[in-house]
């Protein structure tokens, strides 16, 4: 500044010495005049001066920024809610479950629109079921945005724009798409109006962050890494297909049906009917959102034999040589515990198991007692909350103070609700070595496993289980689940249900829990039916005849998708062509 | 001299205005085209997504097993029994190697069917037999297991990685 204000002042100066000068005195004017074009020179050069230094500032700076390495700052745009979007849920090959896919929604501005009755003849060329009415009032309203309709095709997209109707437009929306539909519905659930996942592995993936993430408006469009889950989608598809089958073929109410991996607790597919279309939740509201292999809690019935056998010998007290007295009926607290298929004499261990006797089973639990007996369940988690990824999972049931009576019922499956998937996961640790892995929907490895394992039974145990399934696969009630090929060994259950607190006996509940291939299993199968009807109509139908032929089925259809491989001959030995 | 100075002044202002002016355009132009490509990007993103989707829904098992049934008397496709399947190894000697039974010397077919439905008590055809490695005492060919193949369990579902 002092720079300038002192040109300003000799500036000022020289004026008047100019102007006082020329009048007074000639030689002055003349010293004047040279002295002003000095001036002139020296302020033309000191001006000149100082541009060529401010550009040279400026070209400095502009030198300066540019060889500057770019700060790396990012900013998050304000989130589109309607257009965050979701992980794609894949199957552990890689089919797609559940994608995100981009539509547009179709809005008016009415006070844009030129004439209400052209445009909405129009519309109803592309859009034939859209209320002329409703629509109309919405055009010639006063307001200045309305929802015409949500989530259109990109076909119907480019019609509409083909019409050339002013004052309406688009606006992308992201809308999540079930390829299969009902097939995998109760694993992979749903989500809502808002994109939220409110059930099954969806609202999983909201709990692990994604909900946290959307609530701070964090999530962008940009697409994220797709979850892969655990399930196969052609065993998926191969069990609903079965357990619808049988459910028609039996009038039942319900089934279900799960794959275990017993090495790795991966759950290879679960339905369970009735289900619904997660592509339109609210139209199966009524029954189809119950999953009943993980949500519902039943009687298991014989199946429980299973794990009362495998108690009485992992703690020694029984050996699988033992007999126990099976011709009398048991009469305690007036209660008579009567066997089903009743021989009248004193039964082995397997021959208990083949004829799945009641009372060779409860003497078998009276061998362990009571407070063991309850401890051993624990243990194998059958009265405890499953803990997995699915958020659907039901509390078993079991009686508030364990007598008797209850050891003696529980021995054979009676007394204690439990899910079937928690069945079939205790069922993997009998046959698997003796390790309980917890069930997951999501990959796991073998070493993964091993570290979340915990060791229930003894490896012999479990050598006799797998001795006392193939047994009962062969020789008793699971003999119509025996597939060519897959030694399929496993426990039926036929279980009365409980009506109005008395149990029926005309309304069953029956599962069959089976391993394969059972001289080294590589997979559990569990599957139950829900008050199945025989032909017959008299309503006794037996799970041999049912749970057990739809693990036949899934069997035969999935073993070679699972990758097991067939053995023929009684020695495994591979030869099967004969001459 | 100023005059001068002035000029070349003006014309490297004019000239350096003209570069900045083409540079600020181009970049504009680049810039255009680089939105148009994101565009195109990201409607290609959107049809690759919609296609896959459309993809998964063409192969659903259970809407290809529909059209299994519905087009069963052309298609004539039964699912696959555990009988009839079967690993490599499982698989019998070539043809060409099938041990072929003994020329019957100075014998008729009569002769030959009657010594080996007699079987070990003809010593001298059982001799015979015996020198030819894979029949058996009665002259019947004995199938052999192919040569041993390499990495035995080659099938592979897919599925689960064993």
């Amino acid at each position: 500044m002092s720079f300038l204000s002192r040109i300003m002042v000799h500036k000022s100066r020289a004026h008047y010495s100019v102007s006082t000068g020329g009048v007074t005195d000639h030689a002055a004017f003349e010293g004047a005049r040279k002295k002003r074009a000095g001036q002139a020179k020296s302020r033309v050069g000191i001006i000149a001066l100082s541009f060529t230094a401010f550009y040279c500032v400026i070209g400095g700076r502009l030198v300066q920024y540019g060889m500057e390495k770019p700060e790396i700052v990012s900013s998050i745009a304000p989130a589109d809610r309607l257009m965050a979007s979701r992980p794609d849920l894949l199957d552990r090959n890689g089919e797609v479950l559940a994608t995100d896919i981009r539509t547009v929604s179709l809005f008016a501005e009415p006070h844009r629109i030129v004439d209400v009755d052209e445009a909405i003849e129009k519309l109803r060329t592309v859009l034939p079921d859209l209320d002329a009415r409703g629509t109309y009032q919405k055009l010639s309203s006063n307001s200045r945005f309305q929802w015409l309709r949500r989530q259109l095709t990109p076909k119907q997209q480019s019609q509409i724009l083909a019409l050339g109707i002013p004052g309406i437009g688009f606006r992308p929306e992201k809308r999540r798409f079930y390829p299969g539909g009902a097939t995998a519905s109760h694993i992979v659930g749903h989500v809502n109006i808002d994109n939220r996942g409110v059930a099954g592995m969806e609202r999983y993936v909201d709990s692990q962050g994604l909900a946290d993430l959307t609530a701070l408006g964090m999530t962008t469009d940009q697409p994220l890494e797709p979850v892969k889950l655990s399930i196969d989608l052609r065993v998926q598809a191969i069990l609903r297909e079965v357990i619808y089958s049988w459910i028609a073929k039996t009038e039942a109410i319900g089934a279900g049906a799960v794959v275990l991996d017993v090495h790795t607790g991966e759950v290879l597919g679960m339905a369970s009917a009735p289900d619904y279309d997660p592509n339109n939740p609210a139209e199966g509201a009524k029954e189809g959102w119950l999953n009943r292999m993980s949500n519902g809690t039943f009687e298991m019935g014989s199946t429980f034999k299973s794990f009362t056998t495998a108690m009485a010998l992992d703690t020694g007290k029984v050996r699988i040589t033992d007999s126990f007295d099976a011709s009398a009926p048991i009469r305690i607290g007036g209660f008579t515990i009567k066997d089903f298929h009743g021989k009248g004499r004193v039964l082995s261990v397997p021959e208990i198991f083949q004829y799945s006797s009641n009372i060779g089973t409860a003497k078998m639990a009276d061998v362990v007692g009571i407070q063991g007996h309850k401890d051993f369940l624990t243990k194998l988690g059958l009265l405890t909350r499953m803990k997995t990824e699915l958020p659907e999972v039901a509390m078993p049931t079991q009686p508030r103070e364990w007598k008797k009576i209850n050891s003696i019922t529980i021995s054979f499956g009676h007394g204690v609700s439990t899910t079937p998937l928690q069945t079939a996961v205790a069922g993997a640790a009998l046959v698997n070595g003796g390790k309980l892995i917890e069930p997951t929907f999501l990959p796991r490895s073998r070493a993964d496993a091993d570290a979340v394992a915990t060791q229930v039974i003894q490896p012999s145990t479990s050598k006799d289980m797998r001795f006392l399934f193939d047994w009962n696969g062969t020789k008793g009630s699971g003999r119509n689940a025996r597939v060519d090929g897959f030694d399929v060994g496993g426990k039926t259950g036929t279980a009365d249900k409980v009506v109005n607190g008395r149990y029926a006996h005309d309304k069953n509940f029956n599962a069959f829990l089976a391993a394969f291939p059972i001289s080294d299993p590589q997979y559990v199968v569990l599957t139950f039916i829900d008050e199945p009807r025989t032909d017959k109509g008299n309503g006794a139908a037996l799970a041999g005849n049912t749970a057990a032929p739809m693990v036949k089925e899934i069997i035969s259809r999935s073993a070679a998708i699972l990758g097991v491989k067939p053995k023929f001959g009684e020695d495994g030995s591979a030869l099967l062509v004969s001459y | 001299m100023l005059r001068t100075f002035d000029l070349v002044l003006v014309g490297v202002m004019i000239s350096a205005a003209v570069v900045t002016y083409t540079i600020k355009h181009r970049a504009d132009e680049k810039l255009a085209e680089v939105r148009k490509l994101e565009t195109e990007i990201k409607l290609e993103k959107d049809t690759i997504d919609l296609l896959r989707a459309d993809w998964a829904l063409l192969t659903q098992p259970n809407r290809l097993h529909r059209l299994v049934t519905v087009y069963g008397d052309e298609l004539k496709l039964v699912p696959t029994l555990s009988t009839q399947l079967a690993q490599p190894s499982e698989l019998p000697m070539l043809r060409s190697q099938l041990p072929q039974p003994p020329e019957p010397e100075g014998m008729s077919v009569e002769d030959a069917i009657a010594s080996a439905t007699a079987g070990s008590n003809d010593t001298k055809l059982a001799s015979r037999g015996a020198t030819t490695g894979g029949l058996a005492s009665k002259g019947i060919p004995v199938p052999q297991p192919r040569a041993s193949v390499l990495g035995v369990d080659t099938t592979t579902t897919g599925s689960v990685n064993r």
